[in-house]
């Protein structure tokens, strides 16, 4: 009876303790635990995204704009420019709006983690003809000439880099940055 | 040419260091006791890399604290926008211009054109800025281009080039105002596109004595072309090329800045010349 009610106090012990961990662990303001590491960070999704692709270190990842440069490609920006001329088809009468893809380019140059937004003039949420988007997020995907985020300590780094596709009658009117 | 390099240096390591605005003066709020700890939250985000979590966590208690503090909306903004994100940003630098449109209208206009074309939207707020005070309504958040100048570049992306000619000259003509880095370019391809040739040269000529950037051969040899002196435009190719290889061109870190020309372009450009002599 006494081993009973000792192992009962221990157990009310334990209960308190666990309690107290849990509400410790919750201390911390609930905002910081919904931002994430850095506004813009893409988190793996195994529904969507290859698993083939990997970041060499995801905690570590630039931003395109740490390395000077808008858009770091074999040819420059002219060169991603003209292969979207080359293989975007216009889709005629289609409505205006903007098609936002992101994405990271790992420390070899190789893209993955693909998001796409689409918006309309105001930045509000519009679903675009789906051949528009489909287009551009494939042409996105093939793009195969990203170049290897360098830091000032010359060690290769992730980077997230992101494409907008301005649309105007369903054509590409310009492509940022 | 030290001075305008200087200057220029300036520019660059500015627009670098992430374009943040001059922090306000925390006890301007001391008689709001909320609105102090707010301003103090906000010195605390910009403590952090932009973007990050705890910056981003700091600027939210911020106005959490104080709803009217327009300077953390904004600054909270920033990073959608530089990353792509303009869905996020736009309910942000919206709450900052309702609070504050004197201030924040020109941040949010010079956005609406640097980051995504939409002219519209850039015009619209550039006027209503203009209409709301009565001095020299200033430069854009980077300092590379006076408002009304890049009001007018917006009139260009509508296809209004005569419009967009007519407000940059009478910009360039105020008192206020004064060269930045790229506006005779700017003002020079204009003017080639309506066909002012040798206003464009002149403006192109400008353009090479301030910031002698490749652009300014570049579009000096289509000029030439139009004027059908391929010798010249051959030349002004070939010194475009030079300059691009050796860095000078209208470069900036966050997009390809309007009248940008690439290496690509100018090859491009030389092979079709040569072809065309064959």
């Amino acid at each position: 009876m006494i081993a009973l009610g000792k192992l009962k106090n221990y157990m009310k012990y334990l209960y308190f303790t666990i309690c107290l961990a849990s509400l410790l662990s919750c201390s911390a303001p609930p905002e910081t635990t919904r931002l994430l590491r850095h506004v813009g960070d893409i988190v793996y999704d195994p529904a969507i995204d290859d698993s083939d692709f990997e970041p060499c270190n995801a905690e570590r990842a630039y931003q395109y704009y740490n390395f000077s440069n808008a858009i770091q490609y074999d040819g420059e920006k002219a060169a991603i420019r003209r292969i979207f001329e080359k293989q975007y088809q216009p889709i005629e009468g289609a409505e205006n709006g903007y098609v936002s893809i992101r994405f990271m380019v790992n420390c070899e140059g190789v893209s993955g983690w693909f998001r796409t937004t689409e918006m309309d003039q105001y930045y509000q949420p519009k679903s675009l003809n789906p051949k528009i988007t489909s287009q551009l997020l494939e042409i996105t995907k093939s793009l195969d000439g990203w170049k290897v985020g360098i830091n000032s300590r010359d060690r290769k780094r992730d980077y997230y880099q992101y494409l907008t596709f301005k649309i105007t009658n369903g054509t590409i009117e310009d492509i940022m940055p | 040419m030290m001075k305008k390099r200087a200057i220029l240096t300036m520019l660059f390591l500015f627009a670098m260091l992430g374009e943040s605005l001059a922090f306000p003066n925390c006890y301007v709020y001391k008689e709001d006791e909320n609105c102090y700890k707010a301003c103090k939250e906000a010195e605390e985000a910009v403590k952090y890399p932009q973007g990050s979590r705890l910056s981003q966590f700091h600027f939210q208690e911020s106005v959490k604290l104080c709803p009217q503090f327009a300077y953390s909306f904004f600054e909270s903004a920033v990073p959608f926008a530089k990353r792509g994100q303009m869905h996020l940003w736009i309910d942000l630098i919206n709450k900052a211009v309702e609070l504050e449109p004197e201030f924040y209208l020109a941040q949010r206009g010079w956005y609406h054109w640097f980051f995504m074309h939409n002219y519209e939207l850039a015009i619209a707020d550039i006027d209503r800025l203009d209409a709301m005070v009565s001095y020299d309504i200033g430069e854009t958040g980077d300092g590379f281009y006076h408002l009304n100048v890049m009001k007018g570049l917006c009139y260009k992306g509508l296809g209004n080039y005569e419009k967009a000619i007519e407000v940059i000259e009478e910009c360039m003509a105020g008192p206020e105002y004064y060269e930045r880095p790229f506006d005779h370019i700017h003002l020079g391809v204009l003017y080639m596109e309506v066909g002012r040739l040798d206003e464009a040269l002149a403006e192109l000529e400008k353009q090479k004595a301030f910031n002698d950037v490749s652009e300014a051969y570049y579009y000096s040899a289509k000029v030439y072309q139009q004027q059908g002196d391929t010798a010249k435009a051959q030349a002004a190719l070939q010194e475009a090329l030079d300059k691009y290889d050796q860095g000078y061109s209208m470069h900036n870190p966050y997009r390809q800045l309007m009248d940008k020309i690439y290496r690509l372009d100018i090859e491009e450009a030389i092979a079709e010349m040569t072809n065309k002599g064959n």
